[in-house]
């Protein structure tokens, strides 16, 4: 589970910690899950599920959204989201007037019960000058394990004049399984193919053979500047009655996400030395 | 007193009897008997004395009518004077002295020092004066050791006093130099002593004897023995240190934990020790021990308190509508004294349990000093590990510690360790009978390891270092007392002390790597959080008792507080770094009015400076007692109180401490206020007491302290995360206590609520965390020859928790997904209710010449009720798990305590 991992992700403050209010909606069980993240050059998309409610006897799996009116508004316009066939709860937009642009505002809302559920949206512009300290990077698999800082780290950098939220996320691109570390486990192999950093406000992030780069070949790295309401969802989630804390979510009358996201794209290999 | 009669009552009155010759012209200790007696009335064992060897005997027959003794052969040739020790030590409310003309005096316990004549027969003849004032110490019997809090009442009257915190007392209009005084403290005997004109009157010393819980072998039995002890003072209630002791516990004798069986006092809080009064919260009552603020009481995760009850003399808890002497918190108040030591024997004692070890010591030095030791430290035995393992998984549980490696990969094994100690010392200095010089000095630390060490070379390369993962949290403090009695009236107590309390958590993870060049690399993640309280204290404080309808108490108080609190993270990025520095600069007034004998009012007010705010906070302050009969007696107390140093609790305990202690400044962490109306009424019987209290609270600038986010990266103002609230806190105490006999005990019952109101929470005011609706406890003990059976239940309603309305997951860019909880509005839901059925036993038994033992066995949760700490939810496959987490199971325990005297 990637619970674990974002476990040890000591997440990012917010300056405004404001909670949703979905008093509005009388019956405090039947709440919409949104997500969606909206990127320049992708279509939207949005899925919408149920929250499952804490009741005796328990839940039968998730529930999706089917058959909502699912508006984006953008520049005064409001387009209608088609339902995707076959993915239930999920809606797209096939109208090419809506283009995501960076720095421009987007608002979701549909009515749910007789409510308006929304959430607006800036999507932030490309990362700048993003770049790796090397693209090959040879490793010594007899010197890795716990505890190794006997080579130099990979060094992602980018500008941040106004301390934005990034995050860096590592694509492992072989099919084989070809581990630096032969003490990993092979059945975890999915798992640590696709890595994410926590989210930073920094200008550079390193990765290891720890963390990230856990297998000789080639690595997709992708930077994403985000927004706040993202990093909302890093918050440390406490499970336990003795110190309940409501998630954050910048959703009006609904639960989840709806933001905007802008990435660059890297490329390295890993050799063995 | 009540006394088991063996025989009727043959003589109506009280007589002298003076008899015997000097038939022989023989020093006393010349004198040796020879006789023997078994189950002899003690009045024809007198007799015997008188007659065949001519002693002096002054003694009261009526009341030596009602012994028997046997000299079980201890008597063939010793000396007179042995003979009586050997009478005194059976019966042990007796004493005599032998008087300048060798008449020797028998009787009752109540010896004047100096020379002055102990009267516990009436003084036949004519009071020479009337409406006289007495004054003087009360003190224990055996150890010398003062006794604060006493109860002197001119017998058949309610004109009565209290010791103060040094034993002192002046009682005024006692109707005549002739009057019978009555003398009570909790765990001693109850007993009448008479004025004489032939004693000094303004420097009286009482020795009161305690009520032995060990086998005497006389027939008569001790009544006063009572556990618990409500005050002529309006909510204040003690209990006695001494019989805690045979109350049902986890491994350890535990004031705060006997103080939870009291009305009014949450008794379901398992993971604290802490005083949940009247719907107060624990950092909001002061715990002053001899003098000085201890700021956490806690060991142990708070399973156990940080108090020694071995070096602990006297305890009271005002419970509300405090004085005015008392400052800085809004609650409530415990006052512990220490022990000072025996003044007249070298005492050496511990215990042993299966939690901790347990030594003290009391070493006179000359006439005037005396020391006091007490250690405690525990050690790991299956009741440790319980109590630890199940708070240690809380307490990871809620700090998702962070992981050191991913699974798959190599995991280093780790063993937590741990243990508390503490440490108590007591130096008493008394130059002269109106001085009182101490030092006193209290330290406590729990230590909590949870750290890994790496050691291993990889190809040369030489790696070290390790994870810490380290709790620590303790207290030192001490005092220097100067207290004296300058007159009758006049009684002044200067104090000096420092109090420090530090809680410091540090969760890193270092690595040192050396490679074959030599060449180190030392890296170093993870968080450090300190936080350090000291408080300097000077107090001034005095009394000044102008007659009986007018007793001042005045003076002053100066604190000095700094508390840091520091969060650092990877060794360099300070988080926070909190420098409160703070004053308060403090002048009381009081005044004891006392009218027509059955009207008690204090009025006082408080004033405080704080520079902090640059305020001065007034506290008013007033009590009220009305003797309405004898037995009927109505209460009630009002008064305002402000609170400057705040314990903060985190509300999201991501890896930190779960609390610490900031100053307040009325901007982003609020100034404690919270009002106290307090009515009650009280019925008293000889042996039974039975009383209603009613007690409405206002408070306000509550805070919490929530970290929605666990800051990384950057520098932020804390100050944002403190949110502000109201409440009230209302509720009405009923208890029946049955004071006296080998059974006694009592019932409580409390209905109550607490509300809190803070907005970040919603419109509406939610139930506090601690609330509790209906709380009843039961307890009895029972004595039987040399066994004790002790016996407690508790029902309380469960307390409130948030219940989640419902989970959620959210897919993350890279295509994880993280679970989530919608919470409902806070404190929505209610835990189970709690009970819980505690039982023990314990056996005393002497050894040797004066020592004494007892074996204890204690059964907590005897069937075993499952109540619920906390629960935890998670989503899972598509649907919510809930999991209840619950406090300690049946757990047995067995301690062993012995003492030289």
């Amino acid at each position: 589970m990637m619970k674990n991992v974002f476990y040890l992700i000591i997440t990012v403050l917010v300056i405004s910690c404001t909670k949703e209010d979905i008093s509005t909606n009388n019956d405090t069980t039947d709440v919409p899950v949104v997500q969606s993240y909206l990127e320049p050059g992708n279509l939207i998309k949005v899925k919408l599920t149920k929250m499952l409610p804490f009741v005796e006897g328990g839940n039968s799996g998730i529930q999706t959204i089917d058959s909502a009116k699912v508006y984006i508004n953008h520049n005064g316009n409001d387009y209608l989201l088609s339902p995707i066939n076959n993915s239930r709860g999920e809606y797209e937009s096939l109208d090419t007037n809506l283009r995501i642009t960076p720095n421009d505002t987007y608002k979701i809302h549909f009515d749910y019960n007789g409510y308006e559920v929304s959430a607006i949206t800036v999507i932030p512009i490309k990362p700048v000058d993003a770049s790796l300290n090397t693209t090959v990077y040879y490793v010594d698999p007899d010197a890795t394990g716990p505890g190794s800082v006997t080579q130099e780290p990979i060094i992602v950098s980018w500008d941040n004049p106004d301390n934005s939220y990034y995050i860096v996320i590592v694509e492992y691109l072989e099919t084989s399984y070809n581990p630096i570390n032969e003490n990993l486990d092979e059945s975890q192999f999915d798992k640590y193919r696709n890595v994410s950093t926590d989210p930073i406000n920094d200008n550079s992030i390193n990765l290891t053979t720890r963390q990230q780069l856990m297998f000789f070949g080639h690595y997709r790295v992708i930077l994403y500047k985000i927004n706040e309401e993202y990093v909302n969802l890093y918050e440390n989630i406490s499970q336990s009655t003795l110190n309940m804390t409501e998630p954050l979510t910048n959703i009006d009358n609904g639960l989840g996400i709806f933001t905007g996201i802008n990435s660059d794209t890297l490329f390295l290999e890993v050799r063995e030395l | 007193m009540e006394i088991i009669k063996k025989r009727p009552r043959f003589f109506a009155g009280i007589i002298l009897i003076i008899i015997g010759q000097s038939l022989f012209a023989q020093s006393i200790n010349e004198i040796k008997i020879k006789e023997y007696y078994w189950g002899t009335p003690l009045n024809k064992v007198l007799n015997d004395f008188q007659k065949k060897y001519g002693l002096k005997i002054q003694y009261d027959s009526t009341v030596t009518s009602k012994y028997k003794f046997d000299d079980r052969g201890r008597f063939y040739g010793i000396t007179t004077e042995r003979a009586f020790k050997a009478i005194c030590k059976d019966i042990p409310e007796f004493s005599f002295h032998i008087d300048e003309n060798e008449v020797v005096h028998l009787g009752y316990n109540f010896i004047l020092e100096d020379k002055k004549e102990l009267m516990n027969r009436k003084f036949t003849g004519k009071p020479t004066k009337e409406n006289v004032t007495i004054s003087g110490v009360v003190k224990d019997k055996e150890s010398g050791e003062t006794l604060p809090f006493a109860s002197i009442v001119v017998r058949g009257t309610t004109n009565g006093t209290t010791t103060n915190v040094d034993g002192y007392f002046t009682l005024f209009k006692v109707p005549s130099d002739t009057s019978a005084i009555l003398i009570s403290y909790i765990g001693y005997r109850t007993g009448t002593f008479f004025l004489s004109p032939e004693i000094e009157l303004s420097d009286l010393t009482i020795k009161l004897k305690l009520n032995s819980t060990t086998l005497d072998e006389v027939v008569v039995v001790g009544e006063a023995d009572e556990l618990m002890e409500t005050s002529e003072r309006v909510s204040v209630v003690r209990m006695s240190p001494k019989k805690i002791a045979k109350l049902p516990n986890i491994g350890e004798t535990d004031i705060f934990r006997s103080f939870q069986l009291l009305p009014g006092i949450s008794g379901s809080n398992e993971s604290s020790s802490g005083l949940f009064v009247r719907g107060g919260t624990p950092d909001q009552n002061l715990i002053l021990y001899d003098g000085f603020t201890v700021y956490q009481v806690d060991h142990l995760f708070g399973m156990f308190s940080a108090f020694n009850s071995n070096a602990v003399k006297d305890v009271q808890l005002h419970k509300g509508g405090f004085e005015s002497k008392f400052g800085g918190r809004i609650s409530s108040v415990m006052e512990i004294t220490g022990k000072d030591g025996n003044e007249n024997n070298f005492n050496i004692g511990g215990e042993i349990g299966l939690l901790s070890g347990n030594v003290f010591t009391e070493i006179p030095i000359g006439k005037k000093v005396t020391v006091l030791l007490a250690g405690r430290r525990s050690w790991k035995s299956f009741i440790y590990n319980d109590i630890f393992d199940s708070f240690n998984e809380s307490n990871n549980q809620q700090n998702a510690a962070p992981a050191t490696g991913k699974a798959g990969r190599i995991q280093e094994s780790t063993t937590p360790s741990s243990y508390f100690y503490d440490l108590n010392a007591k130096i008493s200095y008394k130059p002269t009978n109106k001085d009182i010089i101490s030092y006193s000095f209290f330290n406590g630390l729990d230590d909590l390891d949870n750290s890994q060490e790496i050691s291993r070379t990889r190809n040369g390369v030489a790696i070290s270092g390790g994870i810490s993962d380290i709790t620590k949290w303790g207290n030192w403090g001490m005092s220097a007392v100067w207290s004296r009695k300058w007159n009758n009236m006049f009684y002044t107590k200067t104090l000096a002390s420092l109090s420090n309390y530090y809680s410091n958590r540090e969760m890193t993870n270092t690595r040192i790597s050396t490679n074959s060049a030599g060449e180190t690399t030392e890296r170093k993640r993870g968080s450090i959080e300190d936080n350090n309280l000291k408080d300097y204290t000077f107090k001034f404080d005095n009394e000044l008792k102008l007659n009986k309808a007018n007793q001042f108490e005045f003076g002053i108080q100066g604190t000095h507080y700094t508390i840091d609190y520091n969060y650092t993270l990877n060794d360099t990025i300070s988080i926070q770094e909190r420098n409160d520095n703070g004053n308060v600069l403090s002048a009381y007034l009081q005044d004891n009015i006392k009218l027509f004998d059955r009207l008690t009012f204090i009025p006082g007010i408080r004033a405080s400076y704080y520079d902090v705010t640059q305020r001065t906070y007034y506290e008013p302050r007033a009590s009220l007692s009305y003797q309405l009969t004898k037995r009927f007696k109505l209460n009630a107390a009002w008064g305002q109180y402000y609170q400057f140093a705040n314990r903060i609790i985190r509300n999201d305990i991501s890896s930190g401490s779960r609390d610490f202690w900031v100053l307040g400044d009325d901007v982003s962490v609020p100034i404690s206020y919270s009002e106290h109306f307090i009515a009650g009424a009280s019925y008293e019987t000889k042996g039974y007491l039975f009383s209603a209290e009613a007690y409405y609270k206002n408070l306000s600038g509550l805070s919490e302290y929530s970290l929605q986010f666990a800051p990384t990266f950057n520098n932020v103002d804390f100050d944002e995360f403190f949110y502000e609230g109201s409440g009230t806190a209302k509720g009405i105490e009923f208890l029946v206590q049955k004071k006296y006999g080998k059974y006694n005990g009592w019932a409580s019952y409390t209905i109550g609520e607490v509300l809190y109101d803070f907005p970040v929470y919603g419109e509406n005011p939610f139930y506090a965390n601690h609330d509790v609706t209906n709380e009843f406890k039961i307890v009895n003990t029972y004595k039987y020859k040399k066994f004790t059976f002790a016996g407690t239940w508790i029902f309380a309603t469960g307390k409130p928790y948030t219940e989640p309305l419902g989970g959620y997951s959210v897919t993350l860019l890279d295509g994880s997904t993280q679970d989530f909880l919608n919470i409902g509005e806070k404190n929505n839901a209610r835990y189970d209710d709690y009970h819980r059925l505690d039982l023990s036993v314990s056996y005393d038994f002497k050894f040797g010449q004066t020592s004494l033992g007892s074996i204890g066995f204690s059964v907590f949760n005897v069937y075993n009720r499952k109540n619920i700490w906390y629960k935890t939810f998670e989503v899972d496959e598509g649907d919510l798990i809930e999991t209840d987490v619950n406090h300690l199971g049946i757990t047995p325990s067995l301690t062993l305590s012995i003492k030289l005297r």
